[in-house]
């Protein structure tokens, strides 16, 4: 049944590409203006490049979720599952898993982007930045998508889904610029593994909370 | 029938005031634990007390919330939503002591400091629940994603906690709170605990007031 | 399968839809739903089929609770709506695939049933192109392929022209022969009695 809720998100992206379009344009622009923003002083965008790229990713997942759940409000498509014989918490989950999908494959298409404007070195392991990339979003997408479930029935609820994320994904925020910081400063992973820790910790209890709570939010 | 007209109510009120009277009197009237900040210092009989009350609301919140979800009875969402309101209001008032007592005491008003930290991410958070209860739409919804966003909250608030406390190790929780309980001098601990009770017995008094007239509210 | 409604109550921004509403279908039985608009005869369907909360009271299906916690009650109804309920972003069999996917139904032939409601030419058109019968007929191809013991019809004749008349009256002369319990809303009361065994009146 996950499968199967994810294969469906999944091949109305592949035919449309909106989600991951907009979210790679959006990432791209947002780069464009931190380049801008630090030439000033082209020193300090080293110090600031693992908290920027996560403000990258932070704006650009909201982008994303608020598309994603879009898809279930127009013309009511929600209701093919709501009034299924489906555990709606296996919705959320799947919809986790759709979200961090697109996010990652968006990540992956401006990162490169973002390297080269900013003039970041890349000397340092594409495998622990996956990790990092892939526990941070992650993170993200779990309190991201009970989030966008909440307001998807609300009035305001392009403005409603940042106001309430931003502040509630602030210890991802923290340590995932934390992570991405020492792995820029080629630090060894014993140095910053209570950080993973917390990304996980993050991803599991918000995880676990949105499976048990999403069937009572999304019923009108 | 008025909330004052209840014999206990009014028991209530007059125990609230005179314990805040008292209170008063103490901030105004006795030294400060550290003399060296003068006046500044009382706020610390303030700041802390209030801090605690309220965290205490907030977590009410949280399990006012999930009664809601479970018991589905209307009456605590009423208490929910009240004890939101005087919740913001202490957190309001912790935000505001807390540069005020930060400058004298460490030269800047802004410590990013944990405890502070995680009261302004929490009173975020709050401020998005209260503009998804304007703005969410009908009441029977809002009052559950309300609901969540209210555990929501709270469930977040040790993940804040640990990633703030490790972000900047320089800057550990007010060294000076931990002094200032020091068994040598009883004094401040014992008026910070009869402030934390004059507070219980203040905030309580405002949440049955305030969930009084929710429910007065709907019944019309 | 029977369907009971207990003491079902409802409010919308505080003002009362149901208070303390009770009938009951019995299996096999059809029963109308009449009503001036904002009656709450939409509302009483959605509420049967899961996608509306109810505030307090019991919705049974056979001895199945309708509850948002559990799923089992939802896999022997349909709800066919005047919303869509469809993803617009899909095909019309892919629409179809998904939805049995979610009923775990795999024991019928899509080319027949999209050929029996006369969806042959634009089963693989997106369901954003559709016209609002070609919607309808989609729909009803939905109930084919679910084939549910009840029934929750929403004046299934909107948007149907002369042709899709006569494809519901051809598919409700099978489920009536078949047994099907059902829920039928609509805001022609002498088309209602001619298809229902009793009617409820919602005011």
């Amino acid at each position: 049944m996950l499968i199967h809720l994810i294969l469906k998100d999944l091949k109305i992206e592949w035919r449309s590409k909106e989600i991951i379009t907009s979210m790679f344009i959006f990432g791209l622009s947002i780069t464009l203006i931190f380049a801008l923003a630090f030439q000033v002083a082209p020193g300090l965008i080293h110090a600031f490049a693992s908290g920027l790229l996560w403000v990258v990713i932070l704006f650009t997942s909201v982008l994303g979720l608020n598309r994603l759940f879009s898809l279930e409000r127009e013309e009511h498509a929600m209701w093919s599952w709501t009034s299924a014989p489906v555990d709606r918490g296996t919705v959320y989950i799947a919809k986790v898993f759709s979200a961090l999908i697109f996010v990652l494959m968006s990540e992956l298409l401006f990162i490169v982007p973002f390297f080269i404007f900013l003039n970041l070195p890349a000397n340092f392991s594409f495998f622990q930045l996956a990790l990092i990339l892939f526990l941070g979003t992650g993170a993200i997408v779990s309190v991201g998508c009970l989030i966008s479930g909440i307001t998807l029935q609300a009035g305001l609820r392009d403005v409603l889904i940042p106001i309430l994320l931003f502040p509630s994904a602030s210890p991802v925020a923290i340590a995932a610029t934390k992570c991405t910081g020492f792995l820029f400063d080629k630090k060894p992973l014993a140095d910053w593994n209570f950080w993973l820790l917390i990304l996980c910790s993050f991803f599991v209890v918000f995880g676990l909370f949105g499976y048990l709570v999403f069937n009572r939010i999304v019923e009108e | 029938m008025s909330f004052f007209n209840y014999r206990n109510n009014l028991i209530h009120a007059a125990v609230a005031a005179a314990l805040a009277t008292i209170n008063i009197f103490i901030v105004l009237t006795l030294d400060p634990p550290n003399l060296a900040q003068g006046v500044f210092g009382n706020i610390f009989y303030i700041h802390v007390p209030v801090a605690w009350s309220a965290f205490l609301l907030y977590f009410a919140v949280m399990v006012c919330g999930i009664f809601f979800l479970t018991k589905k009875s209307i009456e605590w969402d009423h208490r929910g939503l009240a004890c939101a309101e005087v919740g913001t209001l202490f957190m309001f008032l912790v935000l505001t002591t807390g540069p005020i007592w930060a400058k004298p005491a460490w030269g800047f008003f802004w410590p990013w400091e944990p405890r502070l930290t995680t009261s302004l991410v929490l009173f975020l958070i709050f401020l998005g629940y209260f503009m998804l209860r304007q703005f969410g739409g009908n009441p029977e919804q809002v009052s559950r994603y309300a609901a969540v966003v209210g555990i929501l909250a709270f469930l977040d608030v040790p993940l804040i906690f640990l990633s703030v406390k490790f972000w900047l190790p320089e800057m550990q929780s007010h060294p000076q709170v931990g002094q200032y309980f020091d068994s040598a001098n009883p004094l401040p601990t014992y008026l910070v605990i009869f402030s934390f009770i004059s507070l219980l017995v203040l905030s309580s008094l405002m949440v049955r007031f305030r969930t009084n007239i929710l429910s007065m509210k709907d019944a019309s | 399968m029977n369907l009971q409604v207990t003491d079902l109550s409802k409010s919308f921004y505080r003002s009362p839809v149901f208070h303390s509403f009770s009938f009951q279908l019995e299996s096999g039985e059809k029963v109308g739903l009449l009503g001036p608009n904002g009656s709450g005869k939409t509302t009483l369907l959605k509420m049967i089929s899961g996608i509306m909360s109810i505030d307090s009271g019991e919705i049974k299906i056979g001895e199945n609770i309708v509850n948002p916690d559990e799923s089992a009650a939802r896999k022997y109804l349909y709800y066919l709506g005047h919303s869509v309920g469809l993803y617009p972003g899909l095909t019309a069999i892919e629409n179809l695939s998904f939805i049995a996917g979610l009923y775990e139904k795999n024991d019928f032939s899509i080319i027949n049933i999209v050929n029996k409601v006369g969806l042959h030419d634009t089963e693989n058109k997106l369901v954003k192109f559709y016209s609002q019968g070609m919607l309808q007929r989609l729909k009803l191809a939905t109930a084919l392929i679910l084939n549910p013991d009840i029934l929750l019809l929403d004046e299934p004749l909107a948007g149907l022209d002369a042709e899709g008349i006569q494809l519901f009256e051809s598919l409700y002369t099978e489920w009536r022969g078949g047994g099907k319990t059902m829920l039928i809303v609509s805001h022609d009361p002498d088309w209602l009695s001619s298809k229902t065994d009793r009617i409820i009146e919602l005011n």
